[in-house]
């Protein structure tokens, strides 16, 4: 198994890691359905009930239900926990027929969803999302990308949507890329006086584009400009005359007059990204396909090109004669400049730069934003940013010791909380992973002081606050806490354990959840019978996520 | 043990004193603070108008004696460990020649860019990028010029304000 995981050539030590699993990519609990688990009594009704839907954002729904109703069971565990379903809210239209199927989803299944030490589907807790309306880890894959607005990287400047295809999606104003390094040209004047001063008086071809980078000039080409503003127009009128540019042009109009007449959109989508990752484009193509199959091949007329590119005769003898590479153009160079793809350098021509784009992601299941960056291309901060990191207990390894094959070797777990209210975690270890290293935790479940941005500049370790429980934790500095579990590999070969964690802390409920009558799920468990009136506005909730770690090689024996 | 370098200061010159200079020198150029310039083997003479910023280091460890050309620019952090150079070269930041290379005139030695050993670069070579890719430019470089001189003009005037100057020996 080592050798087929280790690509050839590559040294096959693997590094420990710390994997966050999303639910998205999880077998489900069909699968896990004939392992031999203890607690998989409700699994069998509850994927009947699954087929019997079929819809995959259904299922994905359920899941989501059967989550809640997990940590719902999983907090029953602990005294005295008040639970909020706050995700039952964006899931309003499969609420009525699912409440029953809630009942009939056990803890077992959301246990056996993630109870295995594979780390596929898996992320390190930096590339993930938590939806805070569904209460759940998002992965890259169950998020969707969207187009927020599209600019210039050089000249920070927005370009606005509807005007994107006509520049072909590069900036129009005077931002160029050099044709030999791909660097950012700067436009220069032959006196550097009169760029500052006197702009209003230029002489002829005064102005040329410079390279900093490779001190790639303009006038090698010829190339001079009179005014030192819109440079792009002056550039896309020469690359628009270019024969190959015409020629596409020339067969674009032709495709497109076909296209209008069978009533068929003539371009792309403006959100082709979203449409993409929605599923959208496939079924437009499938409808393409089937239904204007057989008029294609009949109606549309043939096409005779209007200019004959010409054999390059002249060009091959050039390439026979070349004794240094550096005469001729690389791949990348040609690759930029599609229309012409000149093996001259002399004939390579400064690009206009792309634009870039500002994307949001929103959850796949609650269509809610998740990410939402500022409208501006200046502004680099985000509107909205349900980041994993910023939620949900970040683990780390603290200490580790080389794992050799059934001995005991200790590591050290630092659960770090990034919010501000104090967190309970209980840690879990899935007895589901092949093969079955002997794990024992020491201190399952612990507490971890709030965050607090006092602390970031401390130097040294903060005990923990006083008037806290001292609990039987390894270390507990600030806002981090430290366990220890004893591990004995069984096996050679990659240690990785799966363990699940249930976070528990207290939120502020949101008043449009507390007020909307739209939840009929909304569980707040005797919120007024245990808490004093003014804690009623915070309730406890439980997110609970598997994670799975992985200690590095183990190794056969001491010796090797 | 630090014997004290004999230098020969041109009344062009501008040499601060905040340095690190050994064996023997000619400058007739600006030697910025914090700069190196080692005459551990033969001398090393500078021709007129070269900057030698902060931390860039200049070694000569053979026997002969290492001529500057005039206009060089050598900026923060680059290594010159060459045995001659033309003039009007620029040593981008952190850019280093190494041992027994000859450059010529107008060449670029791009940030953090190196030469091979050895080697004797055409004029008007630049080297850049991550790869050390080379190529020959053409076009004039009279902007560039005009750019030192000012460059030149400027670190006269302000250096010594903040600086003590040495003088000869």
């Amino acid at each position: 198994m080592l050798a087929i995981n280790a690509p050839p050539g590559q040294d096959p030590v693997r590094q420990p890691f710390v994997h966050y699993r999303c639910l998205c990519s999880s077998p489900g609990p069909s699968s896990t359905a004939s392992k031999p688990d203890p607690g998989t009594g409700g699994d069998t009704e509850s994927t009947e009930k699954e087929t019997e839907l079929g819809a995959e954002d259904a299922v994905m729904d359920i899941d989501e239900q059967q989550k809640q109703q997990q940590e719902q069971q999983s907090t029953s565990n602990a005294p005295s926990t008040d639970l909020v379903l706050a995700g039952a809210a964006s899931t309003g239209a499969i609420l009525q027929h699912d409440e029953n199927m809630l009942k009939s989803k056990t803890m077992a299944d959301i246990h056996a969803s993630g109870n295995n030490s594979d780390p596929h589907g898996s992320h390190s807790l930096s590339r993930l999302y938590f939806c805070d309306s569904c209460d759940e880890i998002r992965c890259p894959k169950c998020t969707q990308d969207e187009i927020v607005c599209y600019y210039c990287p050089n000249c920070l400047f927005d370009v606005p949507t509807a005007s994107v295809k006509s520049e072909k999606h590069k900036c129009s104003r005077n931002c160029f890329e050099c044709p030999i390094c791909q660097n950012t040209l700067s436009v220069v004047s032959e006196d550097p006086d009169a760029a500052m001063f006197t702009a209003g008086t230029p002489a002829a071809g005064q102005y040329h584009l410079y390279c900093n980078m490779c001190q790639w000039n303009s006038h090698e080409i010829g190339m001079v400009f009179e005014k030192p503003t819109g440079l792009a127009v002056q550039l896309q009128k020469s690359e628009d005359s270019l024969p190959d540019v015409k020629e596409f042009e020339r067969l674009k109009d032709h495709l497109e007059k076909y296209f209008r007449v069978h009533s068929l959109k003539p371009g792309l989508p403006s959100s082709l990204l979203s449409s993409i990752q929605s599923g959208t484009l496939q079924s437009l193509r499938y409808v393409s396909s089937s239904s204007h199959k057989a008029q294609q091949n009949d109606d549309i007329a043939h096409y005779t090109p209007a200019v004959q590119v010409m054999e390059d005769t002249e060009n091959l003898e050039k390439l026979m004669s070349v004794v240094s590479l550096n005469e001729t153009t690389t791949m990348k160079q040609r690759l930029k400049q599609l229309q012409s793809q000149s093996y001259s350098t002399q004939r390579l021509q400064p690009q206009r730069i792309h634009l870039r784009i500002k994307k949001s992601r929103r959850c796949r299941s609650c269509r809610h934003i998740i990410v939402k960056p500022e409208q501006k291309a200046q502004a680099t901060g985000f509107k909205i940013n349900l980041i994993a990191l910023n939620q949900l207990p970040n683990i780390t390894i603290g200490s580790i010791q080389p794992m050799i094959v059934q001995t005991m070797s200790r590591v050290i777990l630092r659960f770090t909380n990034p919010r501000h209210e104090e967190a309970h975690v209980s840690v879990q270890y899935g007895d589901g992973a092949q093969p079955h290293h002997g794990v024992v935790i020491h201190s399952p479940s612990f507490s971890i002081s709030p965050f607090n941005e006092v602390w970031e500049y401390e130097v040294g370790v903060i005990g923990a606050s006083p008037g806290s429980m001292q609990e039987d934790v390894y270390d507990k500095t600030a806002n981090s806490t430290s366990i220890a579990l004893d591990i004995t590999p069984a096996a050679a070969g990659e240690v990785k354990i799966p363990l699940l964690v249930t976070f528990t802390y207290k939120a502020r409920k949101l008043q449009s959840e507390a007020g909307s009558p739209s939840l009929p799920t909304q569980l707040v468990v005797s919120g007024s019978k245990d808490h004093p009136p003014p804690e009623t506005e915070f309730i406890d909730k439980t997110i609970a996520f598997w994670t799975v770690i992985g200690f590095g090689d183990a190794m056969s024996t001491l010796a090797s | 043990m630090m014997t004290r370098p004999k230098l020969t200061i041109n009344s062009r010159a501008l040499v601060c004193q905040d340095n690190d200079l050994r064996g023997e020198i000619f400058v007739g150029t600006v030697l910025h603070p914090q700069c190196k310039v080692l005459a551990t083997g033969g001398p090393i003479m500078f021709g007129n108008g070269n900057i030698v910023e902060e931390n860039a280091t200049i070694i000569n460890r053979g026997p002969e004696a290492l001529i500057i050309g005039d206009n060089n620019v050598f900026e923060v952090g680059s290594v010159m460990e060459g045995i001659k150079i033309g003039s009007c070269n620029t040593l981008e930041v952190r850019s280093h020649v190494k041992a027994g290379t000859w450059l010529g005139d107008e060449c670029v030695i791009g940030t953090v860019c190196s030469t091979n050993e050895n080697e004797i670069l055409p004029d008007r070579t630049v080297i850049y990028g991550t790869k050390n890719d080379r190529r020959v430019f053409s076009g004039n470089r009279s902007n560039q010029k005009q750019v030192h001189t000012r460059h030149l003009e400027y670190l006269m005037q302000i250096l010594p304000k903040f600086n003590h100057a040495r003088t000869s020996s």
